[in-house]
């Protein structure tokens, strides 16, 4: 009898130990927690373009076998483009229309001279002299920041190297820039 | 064996009392407002603010009786992300335009916008009356600004709102 009533005490305790347990545990340990999910979207226009300030070149009166620089020391005109893209794009320049100079007399289009000035772009531009020539050149490939919308400015100087033997007078060029994402 | 009703009470109460534990109120949930938080087309460098149900884009209702303060946090599981370019998480904002009900504090204070972030942003904390089973009611409106150079195209972020009892 002594042996069942001891049993019944310790079951008695553990019971109740449960039930407290059973209680307290959810507040302890039971901490919630619930969530919701969102989506959210925008689309990113894109943007390809290309300002030039000046695109005429007038070099005034040449006498034969002169060498002329439009505002030499400095630049002449500056182009800026943005693209985003997200692809490799190239600016190219070339000659647009004929030159105008003296009547009947036609030089060469790589008589005429461009080169980059000064750029902040970081992708590969154009170093030193280059000869116009008919057909588009390439003068700066993006890098990935051009790529994204930063803006690309390129400034650039012209010279005209007029042969000897062509005709003295008064010569000038229009030039065409392009943007472009075909080689 | 007098007690073994007592007992078999007593271990029904083991296995029932958690259960009956789980029956409080705890919850939150999207009672205005869609899934998708559209901010249409922007332009580089553009700002936009989402308000499509007047004043606010959502409505978040949160309910608690555990008598425990809770905390309603957000954080972006992934931001803002189109092929290999993203925007980052702190160019879109979330801004309280309204506290319904509730006697808590808002972080950033009501119409100050607060950053979004990769990792978990507290927005409210209650106070001990919005734990008795009174419905607080949130309002948010959100902020983009797109930076100032971003490749094009089509973006998509994931989002979470977590109403939590752990800080």
């Amino acid at each position: 009898m002594t042996i069942y009533r001891a049993k019944c005490n310790i079951i008695r305790v553990f019971a109740s130990l449960a039930v407290v347990f059973a209680v307290l545990m959810p507040c302890i340990c039971n901490a919630d927690e619930v969530m919701e999910d969102i989506f959210a979207s925008v689309v990113v226009l894109p943007v390809f373009d290309i300002n030039i300030d000046n695109n005429y070149l007038n070099f005034g009166v040449v006498n034969p076998g002169d060498s002329v620089t439009l505002k030499e020391g400095t630049y002449y005109n500056t182009i800026k483009c943005i693209a985003n893209k997200g692809r490799k794009y190239y600016v190219k320049i070339h000659i647009f229309g004929e030159v105008v100079g003296p009547k009947g007399n036609k030089i060469p289009s790589a008589s005429f001279k461009w080169r980059i000035y000064h750029t902040e772009g970081r992708g590969i531009a154009a170093t030193g002299w280059q000869e116009f020539s008919d057909e588009p050149q390439v003068v700066y490939t993006s890098d990935t920041e051009d790529e994204i919308g930063k803006e690309l400015m390129l400034r650039f100087q012209y010279k005209l190297d007029l042969p000897g033997s062509a005709m003295g007078g008064h010569y000038g060029l229009k030039v065409v820039y392009l943007i472009t994402e075909i080689e | 064996m007098i007690k073994k009703p007592i007992f078999i009470i007593l271990v029904f109460m083991l296995l029932i009392l958690p259960e009956a534990r789980s029956f409080a109120a705890f919850e939150m949930s999207l009672a205005e407002g869609f899934q998708t938080i559209d901010f249409g087309t922007m332009q580089m460098d553009e700002k936009k603010s989402i308000t499509r149900k007047g004043n606010y884009e959502h409505r978040f209702d949160f309910t608690s009786d555990t008598g425990r303060t809770w905390y309603f946090k957000t954080h972006m599981m992934r931001p803002f992300t189109s092929a290999q370019h993203s925007i980052p998480a702190e160019n879109m904002q979330w801004i309280v335009e309204q506290v319904v009900n509730g006697g808590g504090l808002v972080s950033n204070s009501v119409g100050s916008p607060g950053n979004f972030s990769t990792s978990p942003v507290l927005i409210y904390t209650s106070s001990g009356n919005d734990s008795t089973g009174t419905t607080v009611q949130i309002k948010l409106k959100y902020n983009l600004k797109i930076p100032e150079y971003q490749a094009a195209g089509s973006y998509t972020a994931h989002i979470r709102f977590i109403m939590v009892e752990v800080l």
